[in-house]
């Protein structure tokens, strides 16, 4: 049976992972780099993001004879280029996880008074984002389906139980450190951004109905939108003191409640909305695992559960050896590495037309399949 | 096959009897087992006619003009012979043929057509599905009268020969499912058969489900609506209860009454509750104990002091005092549902009041920990086909909450949802109409007037 999502499960999943996770700590370490101004980077890097998006569903439109990523890449490029992308796509989506994962700990510890270390934490929620990473992507589209109007809904709730709070004038005036420093911590932020890259690994895998462009293109925005909003409150809430916050998320849900009679209502929503980050992990799971399969070119259900559970003990042992949100930020947001990841996450989705022209041309022409691995 | 081949056959048969006749100088034997024949039947239908024949009688005379039988055959074979005559037909040896008669003269005594106890309606039929599968299949027949209702017969079980009958309406049930339905069935090597529910354990596509995916129905109206909606039934001679297939998580959210008593209104209102009280059953523990070992602040403060009064000189932690008080509730089901109806009666009564009520008074046990396994405990029987499951779930749920608090539930909660949707049975997804959306949407949870939902059908 092939491992499809179709089109409604989609779009619930953009907003899903456009919005989830983006509320940790990442509003903190903007402000940190462009103060109150911070919520005009994270607009930009949305709007980078909306061009790269929009190459890719051009991309997933044009894709005729429903090939997929792995046929696509090897098909235009050739099989060692393509090889090396997977690679590229497989480090970055495991880096995902691993941040988001750590992000995830600070925000229970910080909120929801479950004090923990690193294992305890890691070995239950692991297992459970394997297990539904290993079921496959339809699997993803129909969980996100059933958790998604709960993840909307709190994030709804966060925000407008939040803005009867919020002093939106402390946000001016506006763009008074200058636009440079905008565009530097938009520039040193972009590795926490390009969620939509995942679209690339969906090729020959969504069932595209009426208006697919035009929704999946409204489903970004307003994910997007939301997230801009709960950083715009954020900022106007805390002004100077917001790069001290570990969990952006816990200190706006923080203003959900009025006094110790109604109770901390907002840890409900926390948790409600914890689950767009599990949602959002198991999919960069998944993308990961697709990035090392066909790198390695394995396949098959065993080889596939293999490498979720080495990837997954990866994911708990490096955190205990490096301290990854340093490694992160050092090597991918201030380093080198950010360079090589804008490959995968601006580069290929900017090309991707191209590529998919190219590789069905191919296919049209000759029907022999040339695939640096048996497929996901 | 002769006469003396099928005694052979049947040695050692207390209650096989034997007459023999003398039809205008032929010898007729016959025989047939005395619990599963009408002597009356045998009588008007067999005996009666061949002694006022006056003549010779062959196979071919008695077949064609004698016997009064409806379902009679003739044949050589001796299995077939055998297994007709313990089906409870009577067999016919005439003169020194190799062919013999079977006449049907079954006199089996069947529970009559009643109420099924367990799927009670306020309005609606009445009719229950009995342990006679002509009784079943006439109940159905009656209902759906058309030429494409289709019926396909295998025997399964090699002592036991029971006879299961796959239903279905061309054009409307998916072909590839009742291929793969009939398949199945007829590939099974069992020994007995004598419930419906040894074949259901065997059309599970993955006998590891930890979910119910086989219906299982006694009454006639609602197998008669799932095959109307495309799908197979499986009826099991000596079951009361027809299995229907593809199954949904859905269809254990419905009742009768939504159909016959309820508006479309109310039946959704009533569907919106069983699913919330089945959520709470679960839930609603896990969360209490999970509440009170990491995160109280959520209480709101009265409430907080209610049961921070409550469970002061409880001497038990919070996981365990709601584990005790889920299985004692757990074994007194167990035990009421074995019990005598009287004395479960009594027990109910004992268990409530008595065991309840004194355990909080003596202080063992938190009178909110009581109310809340009380409520999830009566929760869980809104879905009655997955009661069991959701009594194992609501335990890990308990152990999740009291180890690792509400985060625990909630990675709980994605692992479940996760297994659900992921079961695909005879291509049908579990969780449909919830996800994905099907065409079945109509009369998922929220219920969609009668003409329309049978008008997109």
């Amino acid at each position: 049976m092939k491992d499809d999502i179709r089109q409604g499960q989609l779009l619930m999943l953009i907003i899903v992972v456009i919005s989830g996770g983006k509320f940790l700590s990442l509003p903190g370490i903007m402000a940190g780099m462009a103060g109150r101004d911070s919520w005009i980077a994270m607009c930009l890097l949305f709007a980078v993001d909306l061009v790269c998006l929009a190459c890719m569903l051009w991309a997933l439109g044009i894709n005729k004879e429903g090939l997929d990523i792995n046929e696509i890449f090897c098909r235009s490029l050739t099989k060692p280029v393509a090889k090396a992308l997977f690679l590229l796509y497989a480090v970055f989506f495991f880096t995902r996880v691993t941040g988001g994962m750590l992000d995830v700990l600070e925000l229970v510890s910080s909120s929801l008074s479950v004090v923990t270390n690193w294992v305890a934490f890691a070995l239950p929620t692991l297992a459970v984002i394997t297990f539904m990473a290993v079921k496959g992507l339809r699997n993803i589209g129909r969980v996100t389906q059933i958790f998604f109007i709960f993840i909307f809904a709190s994030v709804l709730l966060i925000l407008l139980l939040s803005v009867g709070h919020t002093d939106f004038g402390g946000l001016k005036p506006t763009l008074s450190g200058g636009f440079g420093k905008v565009l530097d911590c938009a520039f040193n932020v972009n590795f926490w951004f390009s969620d939509g890259v995942f679209l690339l690994f969906l090729a020959g895998r969504v069932k595209t109905g009426k208006a697919f462009f035009a929704k999946t293109t409204g489903a970004f925005l307003l994910g997007a939108a939301l997230t801009v909003c709960l950083d715009v409150v954020f900022l106007a809430l805390f002004g100077n003191l917001a790069q001290y916050a570990v969990s952006a998320l816990s200190k706006v849900s923080g203003f959900n409640i009025t006094g110790s009679v109604y109770g901390r209502l907002d840890w409900v929503f926390i948790v409600l909305w914890m689950s767009s980050v599990i949602i959002k992990t198991t999919l960069f799971l998944w993308a990961a695992s697709a990035g090392v399969e066909y790198a390695l070119g394995i396949s098959g259900r065993n080889a596939r559960l293999a490498v979720f559970c080495v990837m997954s003990l990866i994911i708990i042992v490096l955190p205990l050896v490096f301290p990854m949100e340093e490694v992160v930020r050092r090597v991918f947001c201030e380093g080198w590495g950010k360079y090589v990841t804008v490959a995968a996450q601006y580069a290929v989705p900017l090309v991707s037309p191209l590529l998919v022209y190219a590789a069905n041309k191919k296919t049209a022409h000759a029907k022999t399949p040339e695939t640096a691995g048996d497929g996901v | 096959m002769t006469k003396y081949d099928f005694l052979r056959r049947l040695d050692n048969f207390a209650d096989m009897k034997e007459r023999t006749l003398d039809v205008g100088g032929t010898e007729v034997a016959v025989y047939f087992l005395d619990p599963m024949c009408s002597s009356d039947k045998i009588t008007r239908f067999v005996t009666e006619p061949l002694l006022s024949l006056g003549r010779k009688a062959t196979v071919k005379n008695c077949l064609e003009k004698i016997i009064y039988g409806a379902d009679c055959v003739a044949t050589s074979d001796a299995d077939t012979l055998v297994e007709e005559f313990l089906d409870g037909k009577t067999v016919l040896f005439i003169g020194g043929d190799d062919t013999a008669i079977a006449v049907d003269t079954k006199g089996i005594e069947y529970r009559a057509v009643a109420e099924p106890p367990t799927s009670m309606v306020t309005k609606g039929p009445r009719e229950g599905f009995n342990e006679n599968i002509k009784t079943n299949l006439m109940l159905l027949r009656k209902r759906i009268k058309t030429p494409d209702f289709k019926t396909e017969n295998i025997k399964v079980g090699d002592k036991t020969g029971t006879l299961v009958s796959v239903c279905y309406i061309e054009g409307a049930a998916d072909k590839k499912v009742v291929d793969a339905v009939v398949k199945k069935i007829s590939g099974l090597k069992l020994d007995g058969v004598l419930d419906s529910s040894y074949i259901a354990a065997f059309l599970d596509v993955d006998p590891t489900n930890l979910f119910k995916t086989v219906g299982s129905v006694e009454k006639p109206d609602i197998v008669a609506s799932k095959l109307l909606e495309g799908k197979v039934a499986v009826a099991v001679d000596g079951s009361p209860l027809v299995l229907t297939l593809p199954y949904t998580f859905i269809e254990d959210m419905h009742s009768p009454d939504d159909y016959y008593y309820n508006t479309p209104q109310t039946a959704t209102v009533a569907r919106i509750l069983r699913l919330l009280a089945m959520t709470a059953a679960v839930l609603l523990p896990a969360i209490y104990v999970a509440l009170q070992v990491f995160h109280y602040q959520m209480l709101p403060s009265k409430f907080l002091i209610t049961i921070i009064s409550s469970v002061q000189g409880i001497p038990f932690p919070p996981m365990l005092e709601m584990l005790v008080v889920i299985l004692l509730f757990d074994v007194l089901r167990e035990a009421n549902a074995r019990m005598p109806q009287i004395a479960g009666l009594s027990l109910s009564i004992v268990g409530a009041i008595i065991l309840g009520d004194a355990a909080v008074k003596a202080g063992l046990l938190s009178a909110p920990a009581v109310m809340i396994g009380a409520m999830s405990g009566i929760g869980l029987y809104t879905m009655p086909d997955n009661t069991m499951l959701f009594m194992l779930l609501r335990l890990a749920f308990t152990l999740l909450g009291g180890t690792v608090g509400i985060v625990g539930i909630l990675l709980g909660a994605m692992l479940t949802v996760s297994y659900v949707v992921s079961l695909d049975d005879y291509g049908m997804p579990y969780l449909s109409p919830l996800s994905p959306p099907t065409a079945a949407g109509d009369d998922g949870i929220i219920k969609m007037p009668q003409d329309a939902i049978l008008k997109d059908k």
